[in-house]
């Protein structure tokens, strides 16, 4: 375990002017369980840190003592291909589990921000998710066990690693998206898909929403089963591109391909083509990061919206009109980038997005909107509508008493 | 002694110890005493909520709830057949004021003791919410409320081209409440995920009458998986009153094929195998030769009478997929010893299969009278050997034991026949079961995959969690139920239970494989 307390080391691991006191890089899971119990007990505040590619989301933590950098946790503890199951430690990065896991021809379908840096644990632990979620699910659909260390400072194990489980409380569900409130993932199970046999793109432009959005849906909500469904709007642009992400036996994307195709021509598309090969890879892998959501540079504001599948075009429309704009379509989650944002524009949006039965959470922002925002309810209309947040807060009050873990950085003050 | 801790494999009825204690005892004396029964104070303080019609409280009319599809018995006070939420919400506040358990109570069908009332109390019955309130085919969701029958679901949303994915063997009883208490799976949960996997929200009854709705609209709602916490919590977190799911569009062809074999070995290999090779079927099921003659015996169609094994898989998708897909399964079918495959030709055909396959258990009666279902899961890799010590424990116990499983899951459903009416029978049935869920736990796998603990694998549990796990689990059930009123008595292993499995591992000797990992 390294330990530093140097001020440039101590200023990488800031969060908007808060940096800790020392930064700690345990390498055993159990020195995380006994560090964390060491901090409880002094009342210190811990947050926990994977490659940092999200440290900006969230609220600004209410104290922050301590930094608990993961990385040095990166191994790969036990991988048996034949039954796509698969155990690494939280502090290895997406991108070399993914290494690990083509050898064998498999893969994890998670597909979130920041592939090539973003760790297991921080994945995890914000839930973050990409176009794959469409056909493949979210984190909870994949993780089948963890390991968690707890301010208790105990190790717990929670599932297992078989791919049904029923035994006992499903407790992977409160750190998939717990946001590292109530312990710290040191290790995690997931059940892994077969690489598919053939994949390509379909692009296809349009001048106008409707048909964009339409044939986004129509082809979400097909039989046809792709593995992404993507509408997306350039900063500026007025163009919108519409994705569709073909996966398969050779012949089903071939059929997936020809279905597509002509319901695009249909709905009268400026622009059609398909992406094979390498050009199929970078299409995805230069996806995010084009538009709003991802590496919003300083002054960009980055919200995700959230609505019913069927109000996607209802929403997009009432984005301004400059704002960089990103949906997959068949979930009805929506990024927004906002050039020179301010607060009363981000709580209309995220109003609108209330009002369509969804949510809004403000991710990357300049320093003084976050101030003024609460990340996980800008519009404020949480306290109002919502019944769960009692019972949130009583479970963290059950798992972290002393708010040693992140604190005031979730949703309700969490 | 070591049996009498842990919990007794009884199918129905005689040798069933009933939970409940001395207040069941004072009522039956008070009865048989006063002659006319007169309603209770608590009762009628449910009737003034429910209707006097909606509450049962007599003891021929509670004898139908003192069971569920497993082996415990216990006895309701009373039976709220509650109409709505809001007398939902009364019963428990009632209870709460009077100190009473509540169990939420489906179908039924449940296998491993959920709706039993082990302390006693109060069941809320949902026979009458089983209304589905919203199907909103753009968005692929329905809300139901938690009485709705699984089966009811999927046909009601048929005509728009979608069905409603996990799929129990008792699908066409067992309700969708209980299949979010319990985290139901089927053999279809093999591609497409298990009950989990499909619930969007919940709207729940807190046990001191709070209403709160978790997640149900659009995705991805701020702060923690309530809703993934719930489900599986099996009745112990709150009462759910509805129930938001995914529904899935209905895929454009399916292919059905049945793959014949000699021995269980071979099946297991090809299951291994066809995992291995990367593709996941929409099911992947297995029936023994155990299985398959008790199907004859029971008038069942489809199944060759003399097979040792059999696998049943199911392909789905695209039909230039399916197409591309069966060939690959046919010649690992025959790689790894397959004697003959048959593609069922027709719908009937299909449905012929898979109706026998859900009513393998029912069929097994035609052997004895008595059956202990087990529900152990463990990684695919490892079927062959596990299979091989099931077929050991049978010989060493003789016991004959009926595999009809979920193959490509790994969820073995090993099913211990027996006569509890021959002394003795039941005990070496308490103990070859223990001998199975141990091999499980061994080879890294775990208790249950879609039955739930419940009553039945309490004991167990200390072999799979340590003292710090099961705290973890103890903080999260306070969060929601401080005062442990729903469902009590479920899930987690008394200390003496905790010491008998403890001996029971020891006396049983070393591992013969093991998996466990030390770090």
């Amino acid at each position: 375990m390294t330990v530093a307390h140097d001020a440039p080391a101590l200023a990488e691991y800031g969060i908007r002017g808060a940096v800790p006191g020392a930064v700690v890089r345990p390498g055993r899971p159990e020195e995380v369980a006994s560090l964390l119990q060491t901090a409880d007990e002094a009342g210190q505040k811990v947050v926990p840190w994977g490659a940092g590619t999200k440290q900006q989301w969230g609220n600004s933590p209410t104290g922050y003592d301590v930094a608990v950098d993961l990385t040095a946790l990166d191994q790969l503890v036990e991988y048996e291909p034949a039954d796509l199951v698969v155990t690494v430690q939280a502090g290895m990065t997406l991108a070399a589990l993914q290494s690990h896991l083509a050898e064998s021809g498999q893969f994890l379908p998670l597909d979130p921000p920041h592939l090539d840096r973003a760790t297991i644990g921080g994945t995890l632990a914000t839930n973050a998710s990409g176009p794959s979620r469409l056909l493949y699910g979210t984190a909870r659909d994949f993780v089948l066990g963890l390991r968690v260390a707890t301010p208790q400072g105990e190790l717990v194990k929670s599932g297992g690693r078989v791919v049904k489980n029923v035994v006992g409380y499903d407790l992977n569900k409160l750190h998939v998206g717990g946001f590292g409130t109530a312990g710290i993932v040191v290790e995690a199970t997931f059940k892994v898909q077969p690489l598919p046999a053939a994949q390509t793109t379909v692009r296809a432009t349009f001048q106008d929403l409707a048909p964009a959005v339409g044939l986004a849906s129509r082809v979400a909500r097909s039989n046809l089963f792709p593995r992404a469904v993507e509408v997306a709007r350039h900063f500026a642009g007025s163009e919108w591109i519409v994705l569709v992400w073909c996966a398969g036996a050779a012949g089903a994307v071939e059929r997936q391909v020809r279905d597509v195709d002509a319901w695009a021509r249909e709905l009268g598309a400026s622009d059609l083509s398909r992406r094979d090969g390498d050009q199929h890879d970078q299409i995805w892998s230069q996806w995010a990061p084009s538009f709003a959501r991802r590496d919003a540079g300083p002054g960009l504001a980055a919200i995700k919206l959230t609505c019913l599948p069927s109000q996607l075009a209802v929403l997009l429309a009432r984005v301004p009109h400059d704002a960089g704009l990103l949906a997959h379509a068949g979930s009805g989650t929506v990024y927004v980038g906002l050039s020179a944002p301010a607060a009363a524009g981000v709580r209309r949006l995220a109003a609108v997005a209330h009002e369509l039965g969804g949510s809004a959470v403000l991710e990357d922002a300049p320093d003084d909107l976050k101030a003024q925002l609460d990340s996980w309810d800008p519009a404020g209309l949480a306290a109002a509508t919502r019944t769960d947040l009692d019972l949130m807060r009583a479970v963290k009050a059950q798992f972290d008493p002393k708010s040693t873990l992140n604190p005031g950085r979730f949703v309700a003050g969490i | 002694m070591l049996g009498a801790l842990l919990r007794r494999p009884k199918r129905s009825g005689g040798l069933a110890k009933p939970h409940g204690g001395a207040w069941w005892d004072g009522l039956v004396r008070r009865r048989q005493a006063e002659g006319t029964p007169q309603p209770p104070p608590l009762v009628k303080e449910l009737q003034a909520i429910c209707g006097e019609e909606h509450v049962l409280w007599q003891t021929d009319q509670l004898r139908s709830y003192e069971y569920d599809g497993s082996i415990d018995v216990g006895h309701p006070e009373a039976v709220a057949l509650v109409a709505n939420r809001d007398e939902v919400v009364e019963v428990v506040k009632l209870a709460a004021r009077h100190g009473r358990p509540i169990v939420p109570r489906g179908a039924g069908t449940g296998l491993s003791g959920g709706a039993i009332l082990s302390e006693g109390g109060i069941a809320i019955g949902f026979s009458r919410m089983r209304r589905i309130l919203e199907i909103d085919v753009e968005n692929q969701r329905a809300v139901c409320e938690p009485g709705t029958v699984n089966l009811d679901l999927s046909k009601a949303v048929a005509p728009h081209g979608l069905y409603y994915a996990p799929d129990p063997s008792s699908q066409a009883a067992c309700s969708l409440g209980g299949n979010v208490a319990e985290n139901s799976g089927g053999p279809h949960c093999l591609a497409y995920g298990v009950t989990t996997n499909h619930i969007l929200g919940l709207e729940l009854v807190l046990s001191d009458g709070r209403i709160v709705t978790v997640s149900g609209s659009a995705a991805d709602t701020p702060g923690y998986d309530l809703t993934g916490l719930a489900v599986g919590s099996e009745g112990t977190f709150a009462v759910v009153t509805k129930i938001v799911v995914r529904l899935m569009r209905t895929h454009e062809a399916v292919r059905t094929l049945l793959a014949i074999y000699d021995t269980v070995d071979a099946a297991s290999e090809t299951t291994s195998a066809i995992i291995a090779a990367g593709i996941i079927p929409a099911a992947l099921e297995m029936l023994d030769g155990v299985t398959i003659e008790a199907l004859r015996r029971a008038g069942h169609q489809g199944y060759p009478a003399d097979a040792q094994a059999v696998l049943l898989v199911e392909l789905e998708g695209l039909k230039e997929g399916v197409e591309e897909l069966a060939p690959r399964v046919d010649s690992l079918c025959r790689e790894h010893g397959a004697r003959e495959i048959r593609t069922a030709a027709t719908a009937e055909e299909r449905d012929r299969l898979w109706k026998a396959r859900k009513g393998a258990l029912g069929a097994l009666g035609q052997i004895k009278p008595n059956y202990y279902l087990q529900d152990g899961v463990i990684p695919r890799t490892r079927l062959v050997e596990v299979l091989r010590t099931v077929a050991e424990v049978s010989r060493k116990y003789d016991l004959p034991i009926a595999n009809v499983f979920h193959a490509g899951d790994g969820n073995l459903h090993p099913c211990l026949i027996f006569d509890q009416r021959v002394p003795g029978e039941t005990d070496r049935v308490v103990a070859a079961g223990a001998d199975i869920l141990r091999k499980c736990v061994e080879v890294g796998g775990t208790l249950s995959g879609e039955h739930g603990i419940g009553l039945e694998k309490q004991a167990y549990m200390s072999w799979v969690f340590s003292d710090a796990d099961f705290d973890a689990m103890h903080r999260l059930h306070r969060a929601f139920d401080p005062h442990a009123r729903l469902n009590p008595g479920k899930i987690f292993p008394t200390p003496q239970q905790v010491e008998a499995a403890r001996q029971l591992w020891l006396q049983r000797g070393p591992p013969t494989t093991t998996h466990v990992r030390e770090t």
